[in-house]
């Protein structure tokens, strides 16, 4: 099921989490915008894109059927390397390393990044920081500790670059100088630390902790957790939701704010008592907060919901003056829905912001708002909603240097998009929209932002504002990415239901002849509100099924992001009725525009949402597919309900609750058609996935087995919502693809 | 012997100096004048109140100490390691850390570029001077491991591991090339059987051969596969040479401690295959070995003759083979090398040591010589030279100032102080420093370091420690003295002087000199200290009856010889990692042909009589000098059984006080901070209780730890 389709998931290497979860936690960094469900985008030929065009690109690509979806530099590379390359397959997708939070020196000239290598053999990873010239000279590793190095940020001088490092056996902030030398501890907290910012004075860290509320200091949190890990019984006693979130039991704590003086000092908790967290849990990071322009007080989102927690959505901003024992102010109060993301214009006047209109429904769209900023006495003005007649919604925003401009990127078309919008009238331009845009922001005079797509991981460029000058920094992976056969993506788009445009991803298979027929790998995105686009997923890569002799084919269907609010909206209440008519009608389309294509030997995956439609599938389209593979999904929407812990969701999508919205959960709840069940079927789930329990996978495991069909049941004890740790990865690959290839060849 | 001399002498040699000033003199004037104002106060401490004055055994071990210093290439960096003592109660225990600093000459600027609680070694620069390279064990690594580190900002990386511990490397002229020594690896099923308890030890056969190996190298890309070179023998002493492929190296029969001193001999091998192109006959002992930039010559430091205690000849050879040329003559009978390095092609920039001084000197190889730095100034150890040979960069101490950079260039042209890192020793009273000549009963001249008592009063008698240094083939210098094992300013601020004598024996003043005591081992040598206590106690100022004595390896048979055969004339002794029978110590020692080829000059077996005569075991008996004995329990050097012996001799045959102290896991020499710290604190409480207080009994078995309440 959905996990906010969440801003900034890609800086996941920030570990709100513990050690125990090995060096930098969290996703993959560099990964997945979408964090709980394959979403990725899509990828059309930068020159497509009229780039200044005030217009919705939208309209600029209705007149593309078929777009060509072969990047030039992939096509280079892979003509240097043809002839030793090899079909693409999970090991050089574990291969590929990772670049994640760039961070422009203040200066412009340089970029630090975080590099994620992953050890296969020892089945972990490690991450480190790097720097490049931001004219792509220069590339050398800043630290090489085999702990974890991540979040990196600049100090204002540029002399020095903080960040957070578990090196010490903790995860602290450590400084290490740009004139050379090794690393050096600036903090020692009992506590990991998270989420690491830097005052506009450069004279202050912010950084998250996880402590006890009624807690007056640090220590006393830990002497609270020595407490209970002593304890003989091991029982818990909650009176609330969360009891947990999405693969962590909750222990009482919540991520706080904390602030301190950079050489000195004790560590101040900014959120000063509020019953909540930030950033939000589980994913957010420190886009959540900003320090004000004197760096006097920081703004941050959260929501502080007392018992409704689990079934509200309304994070509002807060602001709160660091070196004062006042209670934050709520500067968002009148806005019952989500509110997040404050930046704060260069010119110190202006408060942006993201929010949301209607409380409960995470996938509303975050327009862009505005208020202005009084220093004096600390107050903003009226809310000026900037993006209201702009029909996208966005991951993220920064202000250009001149606060003129505001830039800001999200899903657009199964890309996701950078666009400038005039801070004066609102008026938007598309700067970018080929591959996936990630963590963009100002270097100098040009944006410089990781991109990814269908045929190349993440690596950095950078752009003029204008939208021109397309530059690439860094070639990272160039060497792997040559030496692994990819198969060529194209996005066509179909008349889906009620009629309206979908759009659908095809990728052929690796090393493809045409006058050849090839079986096809099916991929159903979760979310719902998500998307499978032009990107380079480390966990849904249609790669993965191209090097293996398919051709993969992915429908956005009503539900997904990008392509305007109203066609996101389309799937409430609906969950099983357009989206499958899309995908029906998407593979039928797939099928009669490539030849190639063989429609006896088709085989349909999803995970989340995509587990829930295969579950569907099963028993209302059970003559199509030679096999299903169903992840983590829910067999019952009612029961799933009950086990879940993101109430707000099913309630939004559902439209109630079970007792009170019976036929809304009914309509759509596979349970109620496994009597049609007969398609072969591979159950995947992890034992800590709690957004979607594991009963739901042993539901369906139970169901197939009862009723005769062929079925396997592949069980991760140590994974969530998602297969992360390497070994598992490829056990997972080999198994999938190993049950395709039985069924479908 | 080998363990308590004067540094290694690893770090590439150094040059240039005026007279260095000595902030410690204005203190001393400044502090003279206090004493007599403050008479009175005086005159109520008796000097048998040890008063804590002067340095504690706190700050002893808080002192920290540079190790070596390196100028980049182009004269602009200086890197150099800092010792960082651990700090019991506080820290693990363990050795000192290791951190590097980076001192920028342009601006004096200093910073840490490796800090942390970490430990490395063998730092370089690389050919184009843009990297730092070092040896260190970190992280995962199973072995010591070459990494590099940029000047230009990130941390070190891994450019070279191997299947064993690197012990030591060098670039080639373009550093393209790196040669390296690592021994073999041994065989697995040793370790397997190990596991399984087969943990048998087979004496001296099982040795495990130091081999070259050669790779291609790359600063980012690091080294490609190595290559092991078929030489026979242990490889010692690696150099590339910087025109083409061609190594120096010494090769020594055997990987044992005994061969590597007597028998290293130069050779000049093929990099490409470990064909020997030229081979250099050196007599003796060798330390130090380095091309001549154009890679025409070898310049080495060498022993006189096979019988010459230390290798302080500061000799040339063609790199083709033949001859030795020894470039200062004149220095036979005055001085020792210690330190060179190459300034160009034609010239070689180096450090003497003459007596208790040191001088930087610049001689061609034609022979032509002048002093470039006086002695008078800090005492300098290591050269490292800018390309251009106009930066030159030493390490070095003074009477009150542990080792320290120092700097010559353009701007500087005297040895000029360039860190401070023991900022506040600067506040503490350090008692005045003084050359000491006189006669020995056999009319020899010799040379000592007296540190007066803090608040010296004229014409008072004071309690008197001998320091005797070990070796013997090392002495004491007008530098920095004190630590753990030397008590120096820590009993002079306690009312005491500290008397460091570099008896015959000692280097610093040519062969002759230090061939003195041939044959005659505990003799003229040691009758040398008590002739000195005598010279002190005819200037009216030490009170002879409270003379006490300390001293390890060497130092340590003097003050077992001292308080057995002389014990009329010492209050107390504190007798470190000693010898104390020379007929076991044959047996039990791991350099035998050492002692006999460079001190003894007789076999142990055909003059038992005079091993034994020569032994403080044998005038046990008549000992009344209350005894406090300390070893390592793992000492290869000299058995702790020498400590032993000594120790049951006395509880035995006489009723004299004596406790033996051992330290489990130390060797020649205690090297983890609590076991210093330890022993510095009961050395103290010995001389205080047997020195001073004439105590009666034995202090208690356990110490106070004022660090543990801090």
């Amino acid at each position: 099921m959905k996990g906010k389709t969440q801003l900034h998931a890609e800086d996941l290497n920030q570990p709100v989490w513990s050690l125990s979860l090995l060096s930098p936690p969290g996703g993959t960094p560099g990964a997945v915008a979408c964090p709980h469900s394959p979403c990725q985008s899509v990828y059309t030929e930068p020159n497509l894109s009229s780039i200044d065009d005030e217009e919705l690109t939208v309209r600029t690509l209705k007149s593309f059927v078929v777009l060509p979806v072969l990047p030039l530099l992939g096509l280079l590379l892979l003509g240097i390397a043809a002839a030793q390359a090899h079909p693409f397959s999970v090991h050089d997708m574990l291969a590929m390393q990772r670049i994640s939070s760039p961070a422009p020196s203040p200066d412009g000239t340089r970029v630090a990044f975080v590099l994620k290598t992953i050890d296969v053999e020892g089945n972990t990873s490690s991450t480190d920081l790097w720097m490049v010239q931001r004219d792509g000279s220069g590339l050398r590793r800043l630290t090489t500790n085999p702990a974890g190095d991540f979040n990196p940020v600049w100090a204002p001088d540029g002399r020095w670059i903080y960040f957070l490092s578990t090196r010490g056996g903790s995860s602290q902030v450590w400084k290490i100088s740009l004139q050379g030398g090794e690393a050096e501890p600036v903090t020692h907290e009992p506590l990991d630390l998270g989420n690491l910012k830097i005052s506009p004075d450069g004279e202050t860290l912010a950084y998250t902790m996880d402590v006890f509320v009624d807690c007056p200091d640090v220590d006393c949190t830990v002497q609270r957790l020595d407490e209970i890990a002593h304890r003989p019984a091991s029982g818990r006693i909650y009176d609330h939701l969360f009891i947990r979130h999405w693969d962590t039991w909750e222990d009482g704590r919540r991520t706080h704010l904390f602030a301190r003086k950079i050489d000195s000092g004790p560590s101040v908790d900014v959120c000063k008592g509020l019953d909540g967290n930030v950033p939000s849990r589980p994913f957010g990071g420190s886009e959540e907060f900003t320090f004000t322009p004197d760096s006097q007080a920081m703004v941050f989102s959260m929501k502080v919901a007392g018992r409704e927690e689990a079934w509200s959505t309304n994070f509002d901003l807060y602001l709160s003056e660091i070196n004062s024992s006042s209670a934050p102010k709520n500067l968002t109060a009148e806005n019952l829905a989500w509110d997040t993301q404050p930046v704060f214009s260069p010119d110190g006047k202006t408060l942006a912001y993201l929010a949301m209109k209607r409380p409960g429904y995470e996938s509303d769209r975050y327009r862009i708002v505005l208020r202005d900023w009084d220093s004096a006495t600390r107050s903003v003005g009226e809310a000026r909603w900037l993006t209201e007649d702009f029909d996208r919604s966005f991951y993220g925003l920064f202000f250009g240097p001149k606060s003129r401009y505001i830039y800001c990127y999200g899903p657009n078309l199964g890309q996701r998009a950078l666009w400038k919008v005039a801070v004066k009238d609102g008026k938007h331009a598309l700067l970018h929209s080929m591959g996936i845009v990630r963590s963009p922001s100002f270097a100098g005079d040009r944006i410089v932002f990781g991109l990814d797509h269908l045929q190349s991981p993440v690596e950095l460029y950078s752009i003029a504002t204008s939208g021109k000058d397309f530059q690439r920094i860094t070639h990272i992976n160039d060497e792997r990415v040559a030496a692994a056969e990819m198969g060529d993506p194209e996005q066509f788009t179909f008349e889906g239901a009620g009629g309206d445009e979908v759009y659908c991803y095809v990728v052929k298979p690796a090393n493809f002849d045409e006058t050849k027929s090839y079986p096809v790998a099916f991929l159903i995105h979760g979310g719902p509100q998500g998307s499978f686009g032009n990107d380079f997923h480390y966990r849904w890569n249609p790669q993965a099924y191209a090097g293996a002799g398919y051709a993969a084919v992915m429908v956005d269907f009503h539900g997904s992001t990008g392509y305007g609010q109203a066609f996101c909206d389309a799937i409430r209440g609906d969950w099983g009725g357009k989206p499958l008519e899309d995908l029906q009608k998407g593979l039928a389309a797939a099928i009669e525009r490539y030849p190639w294509m063989n429609g006896e030997k088709v085989a349909a995956l999803g995970a989340s949402y995509g587990g829930y439609m295969i579950n569907w599938i099963a028993g209302n389209w059970p003559d199509r597919f030679t096999c299903l593979v169903a992840h983590d999904g829910n067999i019952d929407e009612r029961a799933a309900y009950y086990q879940t812990e993101e109430l707000w969701f099913p309630e939004w999508d559902h439209m109630g609750k079970p007792w009170t919205d019976p036929e809304h959960y009914e309509k759509q709840n596979p349970v109620n058609f496994v009597q049609n069940w007969k398609t072969p079927m591979l159950i995947v789930h992890g034992g800590r996935d709690y957004r979607v329990d594991l009963s739901g996978g042993i539901g369906s495991f139970t169901a197939c087995q009862r009723l005769g069909i062929p079925s396997r049941f592949l069980y991760f004890p140590d994974e969530n919502h998602w297969v992360q740790q390497p070994q598992n990865s490829i056990l997972w690959h080999d198994t999938v693809i190993g049950w395709l290839d039985q069924w479908t060849k | 012997m080998s363990l308590f001399q004067v540094p290694a002498r690893r770090t590439p040699a150094g040059l240039l100096a005026k007279p260095f000033q000595d902030e410690s003199w204005g203190k001393q004037l400044s502090h003279a004048l206090a004493v007599v104002c403050g008479l009175i106060l005086l005159l109520v401490l008796t000097v048998s109140s040890l008063a804590a004055a002067g340095l504690s055994p706190e700050q002893v071990v808080k002192l920290r100490a540079a190790g070596g210093a390196l100028v980049s290439p182009d004269g602009v960096w200086v890197a150099y390691t800092l010792y960082i003592p651990r700090i019991p109660f506080v820290d693990e225990d363990g050795r000192s850390w290791t951190e590097l600093h980076l001192l920028d000459a342009r601006d004096d600027s200093d910073r840490v570029f490796i800090g942390g609680k970490t430990n490395f070694s063998s730092v370089r620069f690389t050919p184009d001077g843009k990297f730092l390279s070092f040896l260190a064990k970190r992280g995962n690594d199973e072995n010591t491991c070459l990494y590099l580190m940029s000047l230009r900002g990130g941390e070190a990386y891994r450019a070279l591991s191997h299947e064993t511990s690197i012990r030591s490397y060098s670039f080639n002229g373009d550093g393209s090339r790196i040669a390296f020594l690592a021994k073999e690896k041994a065989e697995p099923r040793r370790k397997e059987l190990k596991k399984k308890g087969f943990k048998q030890e087979i004496y001296e056969e099982e040795m495990l051969f130091t081999r070259v190996f050669v790779a291609s190298f790359d600063p980012i890309a690091g080294a490609a596969e190595a290559e092991m070179l078929p030489l026979e023998g242990n490889v010692s002493d690696l150099r590339y040479s910087p025109v083409d492929e061609r190594l120096a190296l010494t090769l020594a029969p055997t990987p044992r401690i005994d061969d590597h001193y007597m028998y290293r001999r130069v050779r000049v091998v093929d990099a490409r295959n470990g064909e020997i192109l030229a081979k250099v006959e050196n007599p003796g002992k060798i330390d130090g070995l380095e091309w001549s930039p154009d890679g025409k010559r070898l310049a080495m430091l060498l022993g006189d003759d096979i019988h010459d205690p230390s290798p302080g000849r500061l000799m040339v050879a063609e790199a083709s083979g033949g001859d030795l040329t020894d470039l200062l003559p004149g220095l036979f009978d005055r001085g020792d090398v210690n330190y060179f390095a190459w300034k160009n092609p034609q010239t070689i920039v180096y450090i003497e040591a003459l007596g208790v001084w040191t001088q930087v000197g610049e001689v061609k190889v034609s022979g032509r010589s002048k002093i470039l730095v006086k002695s008078g100034g800090p005492i300098l150890h290591g050269i490292s030279l800018s390309k251009d040979g106009r930066t030159m960069v030493f390490v070095g101490d003074s009477p009150s100032v542990p080792r320290e950079v120092f700097l010559m260039d353009r701007k500087r042209h005297q040895p000029t102080r360039m860190s401070w890192s023991n900022p506040w020793l600067d506040e503490v009273d350090l008692a005045p420093q003084e050359v000491v000549q006189y006669q020995a009963r056999d009319g020899q001249e010799i040379e000592g370091i007296l540190i007066h008592p803090l608040g010296e009063v004229q014409g008072q008698r004071y309690p008197l420690v001998l320091y005797v240094h070990g070796g013997p083939e090392s002495h004491h210098t007008n530098g920095w003295s004190t630590r753990y094992s030397n008590p120096g300013q820590v009993l002079a601020g306690r009312g005491v002087a500290v008397f460091m004598i570099n008896y015959r024996g000692s280097t610093g003043y040519g062969v002759p000199f230090s061939k003195a005591d041939h044959g005659d081992f505990a003799g003229a040598e040691f009758d040398d200290l008590v002739d000195g206590v005598d010279a002190l106690i005819e200037r009216g100022f030490v009170d002879k009856s409270k003379v006490g004595v300390t001293g390890g390896s060497y130092g340590g048979y003097a003050t077992g010889w001292l308080c057995t055969r002389y014990t009329n004339r010492f209050a107390a002794g504190v007798m470190f990692v000693g010898i104390s029978d020379n007929i076991s110590k044959f047996g039990t020692s791991d350099i035998p042909e050492e002692m006999f080829l460079v001190h003894h000059r007789k076999r142990t077996f055909d003059d038992w009589e005079f091993f034994l005569q020569r032994s403080p075991i044998y005038y046990a008996g008549q000992a009344k000098t209350p005894l406090l004995i300390l070893h390592g329990k793992d000492d290869p050097r000299v058995n702790v059984g020498q400590s032993r012996e000594l120790y049951r001799h006395l509880k035995v045959r006489t009723s004299t006080p004596v406790r033996l102290v051992l330290y489990p896991g130390e060797g020649h020499g205690n090297r983890k901070a609590a076991a210093r710290y330890d022993y510095n604190l009961r050395m103290l409480r010995w001389f205080e209780d047997y020195l001073l207080g004439g105590a009666k009994e034995k202090p208690p078995i356990d110490l106070e730890y004022p660090l543990e309440k801090e």
